[in-house]
């Protein structure tokens, strides 16, 4: 099988070159995906002026008819992976029954948090128990309720789900490639639907659409991040903040991921990937002891519960009756992240987790990150609430005013304030430098047609590429257009997800099932069996005793 | 689970023949172990001068009969031949379609004494009854042998049919050893103190061969085990 898709990868006709000057791509899913991709380039920068009223309409339209699609994706994805957990295929080995993992169990739960925590939560963390706080649809604004209900809202978002959606790609990937010897990507997962056919059409689409959805998914961060770094330069510096402003950081930012990526500074970008999560560590720790300590620590608990207590409600509830239009720049625009960001999370926590048994990777996967995240929110969520409610305030005007500029302002009011705060832009470029790099080497691997060791020329140009989409999307209306963008490519990727569930579990029922040796065609010629029986066999001494 | 093992395994395990001009004598058992049409088979069963023949059982879940008269089996080749372990790799002569599970081989160094084996092969062969039967055990102890082969002893009499065939691990279906027979203290005591008795020492004990040393085998042969 494998020979068939390097075959279809040679028509490219690339001359298969040494050193970094060379592709290896698979030809339909490559051009295909980057046409796509650039096609929407050139659309948005004609049409720059209507652009933001297009994507608010699209971004209306799709949430008001699909908005149910992806409340129901993302609540199968956690049953089904609460199943795997506690079902019967919990024994399988990833990569064999004699596979033993790679990293020791503690360093693994870091790198799964590094995979799926990012800019995100840093852009995140202080603003959404803040907006909820100040606005929800289910309790009065601004009370005690209010505040329980915005940190429980925050951590719907951010819970269980989004790592539901990753198990689930991650499993995939990991199970079909490791342990049923098929390549690396996407359009593998669904092997036990479409068999041979994966290596055909209905494998390009599968895997075009994961390209597209996660690249927009990258970029979207990268968006995110890049107006962050804006607020907080221009909280430190005054340099002000605009869209050109942001497109030349991330053209500078975008320059260094690219090229860090040409001197293949993976081992390099590791490394400061995890100091990276140390600084930011260390950003939570400073702020948990010099904020609100006793405050916190006691949230955490009430908020974990008050999760669990009402998660059935909250992560089904629909604005049936309400008729409102609240989700889709909330849950909706998440969901739809998490799906589109899931094959880049999927890849990553896929090649860490060789060895690991179902259970063990289910357990890792799901609750582990969950509870690192939910510590993260209630950290700087819970201190910005606890200086709204009890404290100076301001917080929540400033958030409504400017999103990005939320963690500064709760930075600003701690001592060290512009050393925190250099410190977390430090923290934001760099994830903005490992997300491209990392991105760009899982859609490099996804457009090669499974390559684990993708050649350097064409992850180039998906760094750069995912620079571009992030920019043209600022250019063409902020924070609206990413979200977009993310629903948009996230909504097919949807039915994709789906269809893995239950390719999954055809492949896991096969796999477990007692496969029986089976032997061709019978040969004709029938002989006699001797009838006497041999009474007076001798088998002589053994060598052995 | 031994349902599973059985299910599993009915289809690796064959009789095995000696052809003498247009009649078959049974020999013994060997099991499928390589999808390049590789069987295992234990070497005291047979001689390098035999020509050699495998048929696999009925698949079928109904009463079958006692008495079967004529088979229609494979020719096989024997490839390599380990006496001192008592082992022998065997190929199928023609070219045969054949698909097995993954992971057959199991891990002998790490099964625990104590554990549950399962043994599976047609012990009553040579009185002309050849009616597969399943056998559970458990690992009695782990000893080196004279010659330093590694061998399990489990308890269960195994009769003189049943060598040559599997002996699988209960709880991951894997092989682990190649039945190799009854545990004679006559065979043991003769080589390490001379002969010391004409009585026979009865043990309800049986032996097999870790299935390391067929691995062993069949790197030899250049095959890659999974």
């Amino acid at each position: 099988m494998e020979e068939k898709l390097k075959s279809e990868t040679s028509d490219a006709g690339e001359s298969p070159g040494e050193g970094w000057f060379h592709l290896d791509v698979h030809p339909q899913v490559f051009f295909i995906s980057a046409g796509l991709i650039l096609f929407f380039v050139i659309l948005t920068l004609i049409f720059q002026q209507h652009m933001e009223e297009i994507f608010r309409q699209m971004q209306n339209v799709i949430s008001d008819y699909a908005g149910w699609l992806f409340i129901w994706t993302v609540n199968i994805v956690l049953v089904f992976i609460l199943v795997l957990l506690a079902g019967r295929f919990g024994n399988i080995r990833l990569g064999g029954p004699d596979a033993r993992p790679e990293f020791s169990t503690l360093g693994w739960f870091a790198m799964l948090f590094s995979a799926g925590m990012g800019i995100g939560l840093l852009f995140y963390g202080v603003a959404e128990p803040m907006f909820h706080y100040v606005a929800n649809p289910h309790v009065t604004e601004g009370t005690v309720e209010s505040a329980r209900m915005a940190m429980d809202i925050t951590f719907l978002h951010w819970g269980l789900h989004p790592w539901a959606i990753y198990s689930l790609v991650a499993l995939s990937l990991a199970f079909f490639s490791f342990n049923q010897g098929l390549p690396l990507s996407i359009r593998t997962a669904f092997y036990p639907l479409f068999g041979d056919r994966i290596y055909g059409w209905t494998g390009h689409v599968i895997d075009i659409l994961a390209t597209v959805a996660t690249l927009f998914g990258v970029a979207t961060s990268l968006g995110l991040g890049v107006q962050q770094v804006n607020a907080g330069l221009d909280h430190l510096l005054g340099i002000g903040q605009s869209p050109t402003i942001q497109v030349a950081l991330i053209g500078g930012i975008t320059l260094i991921a690219t090229w860090s990526v040409v001197k293949g500074l993976d081992k390099g970008i590791r490394r400061l990937s995890e100091i990276n999560i140390s600084i930011a560590g260390l950003l939570a720790l400073f702020v948990l002891l010099v904020g609100p300590t006793l405050f916190i620590l006691n949230a955490l608990l009430e908020n974990i519960g008050y999760y669990f207590q009402y998660l059935p409600m909250l992560s089904t509830w629909n604005e049936t009756y309400e008729r409102t239009e609240w989700q889709h720049g909330w849950t909706i625009f998440y969901w739809s992240w998490w799906i589109a960001w899931s094959p880049f999370v999927g890849m990553f926590i896929a090649r860490v987790s060789h060895g690991r048994t179902i259970r063990q990777f289910v357990a890792g996967v799901l609750l582990v990150p969950t509870f690192i995240t939910f510590l993260w929110i209630t950290i700087f969520g819970n201190t910005a609430l606890f200086i709204e409610m009890f404290g100076a305030g301001g917080i929540s005007q400033a958030v409504q005013e400017n999103i990005p500029v939320s963690l500064f302002i709760l930075l600003g009011n701690f001592p060290l304030a512009s050393f925190t705060s250099s410190l977390a832009i430090i923290v934001i470029v760099t994830f903005f430098v490992t997300s491209s790099d990392s991105g760009s080497m899982v859609i490099d691997i996804i457009t090669s047609g499974g390559n684990p060791n993708p050649p350097v020329l064409s992850r180039l140009f998906w760094a750069i590429m995912e620079g571009l989409v992030a920019a043209v999307l600022l250019i063409g209306g902020g924070l609206v257009a990413l979200q977009t963008a993310t629903i948009t490519t996230g909504l097919p990727f949807a039915l994709i997800i789906l269809g893995m569930c239950f390719s999954l579990y055809k492949g896991l029922s096969e796999y477990a099932a007692p496969t029986e040796f089976t032997i061709g065609e019978r040969p004709a010629t029938e002989f006699k069996i001797r009838t006497k029986p041999v009474l007076d066999k001798t088998f002589g001494r053994r060598r052995l005793w | 689970m031994l349902q599973d093992i059985y299910i599993q395994y009915r289809g690796a395990c064959m009789m095995l023949f000696q052809k003498d001009g247009t009649e078959l004598s049974f020999r013994g058992t060997a099991f499928l172990a390589h999808p390049d049409g590789y069987l295992i088979t234990a070497a005291h069963l047979i001689t390098g001068s035999m020509e050699l023949m495998v048929a696999p059982l009925t698949k079928t879940e109904d009463f079958a009969p006692v008495r079967t008269e004529t088979v229609a089996p494979y020719p096989v080749d024997i490839r390599l031949f380990d006496q001192d372990r008592d082992l022998a790799l065997l190929k199928f002569r023609d070219e045969i379609e054949l698909s097995m599970p993954h992971h057959i081989i199991g891990s002998p160094d790490q099964v625990p004494v104590g554990n549950s084996v399962a043994c599976l092969g047609f012990p009553f062969g040579y009185y002309n009854i050849y009616n597969p039967l399943i056998k559970q055990a458990v690992i009695s102890a782990k000893i080196l042998s004279a010659n330093k082969t590694k061998i399990f002893l489990f308890d269960s009499l195994v009769h003189d049919g049943n060598h040559g065939g599997p002996l699988i691990n209960i709880y991951d279906g894997r092989v682990i050893g190649v039945v190799g027979g009854r545990f004679e203290l006559q065979e043991i005591l003769e080589r390490y103190f001379g002969k010391t008795s004409e009585i026979p020492i009865k043990t309800d004990v049986s032996y097999a061969v870790s299935i390391e040393h067929a691995v062993e085998l069949m790197e030899k042969e250049e095959l890659t085990v999974i």
